[in-house]
């Protein structure tokens, strides 16, 4: 099997999503809180799309993980890193699929996670994050991240902007 | 079928996420898809005079993401679509195996054979090695084939497997659709 990464921080664990947190991430994504991605979908549509979030991880080595508390297996989220297009930098992306988790910060800290994983042991060099003008949470989130918006980043759809973030650069003793 | 029955052995490689088989028959290994299979079928996806008995036809984005669902529908079901290598060439000739995504009527043997490889029987051969596989190892008790009601190679070879029409209802992807039933375990050709 291949090497089943799980991230911990202070609240959280980041561990691979699994057959039993389907239900939620359905109810998520054929909801409204789903319109920032391209939502709602269907039933059906949010298995495919689920699938694929585990298949990534055999495609690339790296992908999405199921957000939970540490004293919690319950997934309320996920976040992690998405690249479809061998040419386009890897997205880090965060998600919150009930109102309840709103508010405390757990975006935040599900994706600096994610960041510092993919900057450190997966040794990216810039990934970037793709945002809906209208999402305001989510923007505040990239720019506390170290986001910077950039127009040259490629978009899916015109009410989308990119933001990069670059590894910090290795000290070279002089 | 004239073929020696297709050998199966369980073989878990160490970058893969579930444990697929590897299916052996006459011309043909049966095994995981992987990474390295992509190219092919974004190739047979993204042409239209091939891929609509199948699907939609499919920019690459999409195809990278229904082969990475492929990979996560083994993970889920335990099953999936093998990638078909022509044991000759070791080139991908197309992939076969059992589907059943959310709002499918029931577990379906499908199979799809990429240009180069067609009128050889390759999908007849991959398709029954499919079905002895769902039978005798996943236990499966039946199985149907969904096809497209235009997609009449795909119905010529559902009939020369023993499959027979059952009926027609709405798949939530391809919209019209006929349902044809296999043979179950105890009658169905290996």
């Amino acid at each position: 099997m291949i090497e089943r990464v799980v991230l911990h921080t202070e609240r959280l664990t980041l561990r691979p999503l699994r057959t039993s947190d389907f239900e939620a991430y359905s109810a998520y994504y054929t909801g409204p809180r789903a319109r920032f991605v391209g939502g709602p979908v269907t039933r059906g549509e949010a298995f495919t799309k689920f699938c694929a979030m585990i298949g990534h991880w055999q495609m690339r080595g790296f992908g999405r993980f199921a957000i939970c508390l540490r004293d919690d297996d319950t997934g309320f989220g996920h976040a992690g890193l998405l690249q479809v297009e061998d040419a386009r930098l890897p997205e880090l992306t965060w998600t919150l699929w009930t109102a309840d988790a709103e508010g405390r910060g757990y975006a935040r800290e599900a994706a600096t996670a994610v960041r510092d994983h993919a900057f450190g042991p997966l040794g990216l060099p810039a990934l970037s994050a793709i945002v809906h003008r209208d999402n305001a949470a989510s923007a505040r989130v990239a720019e506390a991240l170290g986001g910077v918006a950039d127009p040259d980043l490629p978009v899916r759809f015109d009410d989308e902007r990119a933001f990069r973030f670059d590894a910090a650069p290795v000290e070279v003793p002089a | 079928m004239s073929a020696a029955p297709a050998t199966t052995s369980a073989t878990t490689r160490p970058e893969a996420l579930t444990v697929a088989p590897r299916i052996e028959t006459a011309r043909l290994i049966l095994r995981g898809p992987e990474m390295r299979d992509f190219n092919a079928f974004a190739t047979f996806h993204a042409d239209p005079s091939r891929c609509l008995g199948f699907g939609p036809e499919m920019a690459r984005p999409e195809a990278w993401r229904w082969w990475a669902g492929n990979i996560g529908h083994w993970q889920i079901h335990g099953y999936g679509y093998l990638t078909v290598e022509d044991r000759e060439t070791g080139a991908p000739a197309g992939i076969s195996g059992i589907w059943n995504p959310e709002g499918w009527p029931e577990p379906e043997i499908g199979w799809v054979v990429y240009e180069g490889f067609e009128g050889r029987g390759i999908a007849f051969e991959a398709a029954l090695a499919a079905r002895a596989w769902a039978y005798d190892t996943l236990g499966m008790s039946t199985l149907t084939s969904n096809i497209k009601p235009d997609n009449a190679r795909s119905k010529a070879l559902a009939a020369r497997m023993g499959a027979v029409y059952e009926r027609t209802y709405d798949n939530p992807i391809m919209g019209e659709d006929e349902l044809w039933r296999h043979p179950g375990p105890a009658e169905a050709a290996r």
